[in-house]
């Protein structure tokens, strides 16, 4: 049904009045949502809840909408305008199905409502409106007095952003390296201002700025400083990377950046080449008659490859003060060329070199890598070949020169042992007679090898009883028990000589009392040992020079020898002489004692100001640093921290970072000493008592 | 007249008049008046439900605490008085109160406390002191549950920490310096407890970090430790020597790196000394210093009248200690006899170890101890070596102190790269016996955790807290000097009172829980003992459930319309 186009201008018109009085209405609630979901929530919240308030003023709003019908504004014509008489309602039916009385009145009414002006539109709802301003205030005032703590990092995040606008950014920022030729790496690109770079390489800045600034530089921490040229949109520089630094970049005619705290450059150093020897494997070799050459293997390796490989061969002939020195060069190639792991083998021809009988050949190997511009070369260690001289009689009082001095004693209880075994395996072939005979032999090697252990327990020593040991020797052991004797003559003699052995058990102070204890125990062994083997019972002292043996061993692990602690034992003053001698010219002694004076001061300083808030002395504590940067690991770290936190005072995250990286350098002091407490009244009271009562039972 | 009473009367007459208008009717004239009877009583008993008696601990009140495991919830007492503290999670019904007070005071009877959970909160434990009788605790979680260590200490000092970490075998515990390094390690023992030596620095607030491993290396637990160092005090050394020795050599050094005031008179003969400082023994002098340090050989030689003054000065606050360095002169062991040691025939010194006593780990060193029988009184023992024997006594004479020192080599300490353990050692020694002039520190409850309180004593009346972000909250004092603070931001803290500061570290509410398990179960365990009053077990009226009441009562009603319904219907039909 069509309506009637006043009818249809007049609702138009109401329904528009019902949606503004929503708006207005809805307006500041959804204001005042918003800004106090972003004070508890942020702006994440925020977002959510003027969403939601949105979505809900536009329900109401459309339920405004659809509630202006036709059913609506027949009330509001019958209400508004007496001349309908009641009937408006009437306008909206259609006309067929009224009655004709109905019809009649519906053609008086509808000539009416041409006459008729009527504001139909709903009035403003005042108090609505004031309702929903003063909602929207108290949320404001909730808002406003939200927690202190939030408000502070909104206006930091504030601030921040306020910054950001008025600072340059960077916007494209790649650092080109291009590594020594010799490394042999291909050059490449870094989109981090922070780069490692091998030691020597060519560092080329390319920056881009927004807004473009009028210069720009970059600022070293050693002082130095690159100027960046402008090439079209980008800033380009240069500088070869010599040592691992710290840089800044820096604008002008340009707000400063937006981060500019401390680039770190860090060179990676060259290392020397590596050498392994993998032949001769000891650093001193005999020749013997037969052999006619000498191979020596080396590996190396270094981090770029290595370059060259001399081997230094040194022929030293004669002998006595009389030793001539023939020395030649001979340049190695290494298998694989070119290989950063290489090997070098070389066979030295010994009847080439000249070698005689007594002669010594040395050779040493030295690697140098391709470093530039100066090599970094690693010598090996010098290997000798001995052609031994022909030993001569007057030298028969010396050991060989590479003869191990190792302490035989510790080996005999062993030999005893295998002697005694086979001697029990040989049993049943040996007459009685015999068996006893070497068994007691036996028994009096373990006598023998007691009486050494008792020396250093510093019993009785039977000086005598070493030739009935070698009269009583067995042949079959013969050639170990003589080197035996003159490994041991020779500690025999450093224990006279350092040692401090007496005759009295106590007063031996070589062995430590643990140590005395367990060769004790292993003496008492052997005696139990030698007691059967005398009786010709091998089989029963077996397990007793077993445990004598373990005994040993276990003296033998303990392998400190312990010079008994002599306390600071002042002896007991002779009154009659003391004090008595001549004094002249003695006069006393005053002020010796020199106070350390504490040298790191600024940096603890520096540590203790960033605990609190006062302003720390950066100067100083960067002024240190600098002095003593070589003793600092990782100095640069600390100046770029040092750097961060001095350029944001507000940071109280770079605050603490520093001062941990701090910590390390901060020297500890002699431990102090506190004072305790006065007593308060009642501890006063009480030792005052304590005072009269012990005074009481004094009287 | 009661409500009962009335309910009654009205219910009886109700049943009186419907019984009168049932007796007309033809049809199940006795259903339907034993259904009426019936209702009127049901309706009744839903007013009023019968009450049965039961036996419960009248004045036994279970409290439950946070952290009190599903099992134990599951086996509370059905008769008891149940409440539960904030903080539970229970899906049982349980009283919730807001705080034990508030309990007690609504559970007017309750004397005897059964707590079950972790623990009393720290709020709690004062209102709970002589009324918990029994404490079902939960197990507490893996990682460490104990911890001590000291709240501040000196520059240079060494402190130690321990512990205690659960449910751990074979795990080992690291401690970590604030830039990351590991200066102590141990492994923890059978029980989880573990205790590391440090070295302090300068004065100052450091955070250092407690990692606890399992066996396979994994991180158990991370725990911050926190580390407040103060400086020392200068104090006044009077050093006076018969002879020099090495001792004395790093005792003079230790006190002049340290910033101790030392005078000092090694005597190397009659009349000639190795002095420092202008030494001087008069009255004015003892008064002045602190501590004076004598041998036996300076003891002889010093005049009687001069002894006297010392010894004045000693009542009247000075610390002596007396150092052994040979045998004693018969004239000299009568006179520290009269300072109360007796000190009876020297031996030859015997070696002791001190390992233990100054957390050296496993070093080796032997000491010398002056082998000397002393019958020490009342003296308190000032050092003891790792077998128990005392090298060192100390005792109160009136105001001041006197101490026997035996141990002859500490100086091996020094040699052998211990300086800072020499020092903390002469450091302690010093401080008990010197004079008396230090303030008395405040105390603080516990450790301190955000929203949570912690209590100062020993307080000016201007105290305050400081936070991180210089917000200063002054303190309400009560008339014992104490005061309390609920802190509101993890991190350090200081506590002001005039012009001294004390920092104290807060953690935050989540951090190191476990240690806050096993705090709350250990507070809770100590205030248990005997309860101020015997188990009382009373009956009790309880009134039944209503709801079997009203179900029947709805039954028995619907049976009625029920049949008033059909008969009226047949009564209808009849009319009809």
């Amino acid at each position: 049904m069509s309506l009637d186009p006043q009818l249809h201008r007049l609702r138009v018109a109401s329904a528009r009045r019902g949606l503004a009085i929503v708006s207005i209405a809805a307006a500041p609630m959804v204001i005042a949502t918003g800004v106090l979901a972003a004070r508890i929530g942020g702006p994440h919240a925020a977002i959510v809840a003027v969403s939601l308030a949105l979505v809900g003023t536009g329900v109401v709003a459309w339920r405004a909408w659809r509630g202006i019908d036709a059913v609506w504004l027949a009330r509001r014509l019958d209400a508004t305008a007496l001349q309908m008489d009641d009937s408006a309602a009437l306008l909206f039916q259609d006309t067929a199905a009224l009655s004709s009385l109905q019809n009649l009145q519906r053609t008086r009414v509808q000539a009416r409502l041409a006459g008729i002006d009527a504001d139909l539109r709903p009035a403003w709802p005042r108090l609505h409106f004031f309702v929903a301003f003063a909602i929207a205030a108290a949320m404001l005032v909730v808002a406003a007095l939200w927690r202190q703590g939030t408000r502070g990092i909104d206006e930091a995040a504030q601030a921040n952003a306020k910054n950001m606008s008025a600072s340059t950014a960077l916007t494209r920022t790649q650092v080109g390296v291009a590594a020594p030729a010799y490394t042999q790496m291909a050059p490449h690109t870094e989109a981090a201002l922070d780069a490692k770079a091998p030691e020597g390489s060519h560092l080329r800045w390319s920056l881009r700025f927004d807004p473009q600034p009028a210069a720009a530089a970059l600022l070293f921490h050693d002082g130095s400083r690159v100027a960046l040229s402008r090439d079209g949109e980008d800033w380009v520089g240069e500088r070869a990377l010599v040592a691992s630094t710290l840089y800044r970049i820096a604008v002008e005619g340009a707000p400063p950046l937006a981060d500019d705290r401390l680039h770190r450059l860090d060179a990676i150093a060259d290392h020397a080449p590596e050498i392994r020897v993998l032949e001769p494997a000891k650093t001193l070799s005999l020749l013997d008659a037969q052999q006619k050459t000498w191979s020596l293997a080396f590996e190396a390796n270094d981090d770029y490859g290595i370059a060259n490989a001399e081997l230094q061969i040194t022929l030293a002939q004669g002998n006595g003060e009389n030793v001539k020195f023939k020395e030649q060069m001979l340049a190695l190639q290494g298998e694989p060329a070119g290989a950063k792991q290489q090997r070098f083998r070389h066979t030295l021809d010994l009847a080439a070199l000249g070698i005689a009988q007594g002669d010594d050949v040395i050779v040493r190997l030295a690697v140098s890598d391709n470093r530039e511009p100066v090599a970094n070369t690693t010598r090996s260690a010098s290997f000798i070949l001995r052609w031994p001289a022909e030993a001569s009689n007057d030298s028969s009082g010396l050991d060989g020169l590479v003869q191990k001095t190792l302490p035989a004693y510790f080996r005999s209880q062993r030999q005893i042992i295998i002697d005694s075994e086979a001697l029990l395996a040989e049993k049943p072939k040996l007459d009685g007679d015999k068996f006893l005979a070497r068994s007691d032999a036996i028994g009096a090697d373990q006598k023998i090898l007691r009486l050494r252990y008792g020396q250093f327990l510093g019993e009785e020593s039977e000086t005598h009883a070493q030739k009935e040991a070698g009269a009583a020797h067995d042949d079959h052991d013969a050639p170990a028990r003589a080197a035996g004797q003159a490994g041991f003559g020779s500690e025999g003699d450093l224990v006279a000589e350092y040692g401090h052995v007496h005759d009295i058990a106590e007063a031996a102070t070589l062995l430590d009392p643990k140590t005395k204890a367990t060769l004790k125990s292993a003496l008492a062994e052997m005696w139990q040992a030698e007691l059967h083997l005398r009786q010709g019972d091998p089989a029963q002292a077996l397990p007793y020079e077993r445990r004598a043996l373990d005994f040993i061993k276990r003296v033998q692990q303990s392998t400190r020898i312990y010079l008994a602690r002599v306390g600071l034992e002042l002896p007991v003053p002779d009154e009659a002489r003391r004090l008595s001698g001549e004094r002249k010219g003695v006069d006393d002694r005053r002020g010796t004692l020199v106070t350390v004076d504490a040298d790191a001061t600024a940096i603890s300083q520096l540590w203790a100001a960033l605990a609190t808030n006062n302003a720390p002395d950066w100067d100083a504590a960067e002024a240190w640093l600098r002095a003593h940067a070589a003793a600092t690991p990782d100095a640069l770290a600390v100046f770029a921290a040092i750097d961060r936190a001095r350029r944001d005072p507000a940071c109280a995250q770079c605050r603490a970072s520093l001062r941990d990286l701090l910590w390390p350098m901060l020297q500890t002091p002699a431990a102090a000493a506190a004072t305790r407490a006065t007593p308060n009244a009642a501890g006063r009271i009480y030792l005052d008592a304590l005072r009269t009562v012990e005074a009481g039972t004094r009287r | 007249m009661n409500a009962a009473l009335v309910v009654a009367l009205l219910l009886a007459g109700a049943v009186v008049l419907g019984v009168l208008r049932t007796l007309q009717a033809t049809r199940y004239r006795l259903a339907r008046i034993g259904l009426q009877i019936a209702a009127a009583l049901l309706s009744y008993c839903c007013l009023f439900p019968p009450a049965t008696n039961e036996d419960f601990s009248a004045d036994e009140l279970v409290v439950v605490t946070p952290g009190a495991a599903r099992a134990q919830l599951a086996t509370l007492p059905a008769a008891a008085t149940i409440v539960a503290l904030p903080g539970v999670d229970a899906d049982k019904v349980i009283e919730r109160v807001p705080d034990l007070g508030t309990a007690l005071r609504v559970h007017a009877g309750a004397r005897r406390l059964r707590v079950v959970g972790s623990g009393l909160p720290m709020r709690d434990r004062d209102v709970a002191r002589g009324h918990v009788a029994t404490f079902a605790a939960a197990p507490l979680p893996r990682g460490l549950v104990e911890l001590d260590a000291p709240a501040s200490v000196r520059a240079g000092n060494i402190w130690r920490v321990d512990g205690r970490v659960e449910a751990v075998t074979d795990g080992r515990v690291e401690l970590h310096d604030p830039s990351g390094a590991v200066v102590a390690a141990q492994a923890l023992d059978t029980q989880g407890r573990f205790a590391l030596h440090a070295n302090a620095k300068g004065e100052g607030t450091a955070l250092f970090t407690l990692k606890a491993f399992d066996r396979d290396g994994a991180v158990v637990d991370s725990v911050t430790v926190p580390l407040a160092v103060r400086n020392g005090s200068p104090l006044k050394i009077v050093l006076l020597a018969g002879a020099p020795d090495a001792e004395l050599k790093y005792l003079r050094r230790w006190a002049a790196d340290a910033g101790l005031e030392l005078t000092s008179q090694i005597a190397l003969s009659d009349g000639v000394a190795l002095s420092e400082g202008t030494p001087a023994t008069d009255e004015a002098a003892w008064r002045e210093a602190d501590i004076a340090i004598v041998d036996e050989r300076t003891w002889a030689a010093l005049a009687a009248p001069r002894k006297q003054v010392l010894i004045a000065a000693v009542h009247d606050g000075l610390g002596l200690l007396l150092r052994v360095t040979g045998p004693l002169p018969a004239a000299v062991a009568s006179d520290w006899a009269d300072l109360g040691f007796r000190v009876r025939a020297a031996d030859a010194p015997t070696s002791v170890a001190l390992d233990k006593t100054l957390g050296l780990g496993d070093s080796g060193l032997a000491f010398a101890r002056h082998e000397f029988a002393v019958e020490a009184g009342d003296a308190a023992p000032l050092l003891r070596a790792d077998d128990g024997s005392a090298l060192a006594w100390s005792r109160n004479l009136d105001r001041g102190r006197v101490a026997l020192w035996l141990l002859a080599d500490s100086y091996r300490l020094a040699l052998a790269g211990s300086v800072p353990a020499y020092g903390t050692l002469w450091g302690g020694t010093l401080a008990t016996v010197a004079r008396a002039r230090g303030e008395e520190d405040p105390s603080r409850s516990g450790s301190a955790r955000v929203d949570e309180r912690v209590v100062f004593c020993g307080i000016g009346a201007d105290a305050a807290v400081v936070d991180e972000r210089n917000t200063r909250s002054p303190l309400g004092i009560d008339e014992r000097g104490c005061a309390a603070h609920w802190p509101e931001l993890a991190g350090w803290h200081a506590l002001l009172d005039g012009n001294r500061r004390w920092p104290f570290y807060v953690r935050a509410h989540d951090e190191a829980t476990g240690l806050a398990a096993g705090e709350s179960q250990r507070a809770t365990r100590a205030l248990l003992g005997v309860p101020l009053s015997t188990s009382v077990t009373a009956t009790r009226s309880q009134p039944l459930a209503r709801w079997p009441f009203f179900l029947a009562l709805l039954a028995a009603l619907t049976a009625l319309w029920w049949l008033e319904r059909s008969s009226a219907a047949t009564g209808v039909a009849i009319d009809a």
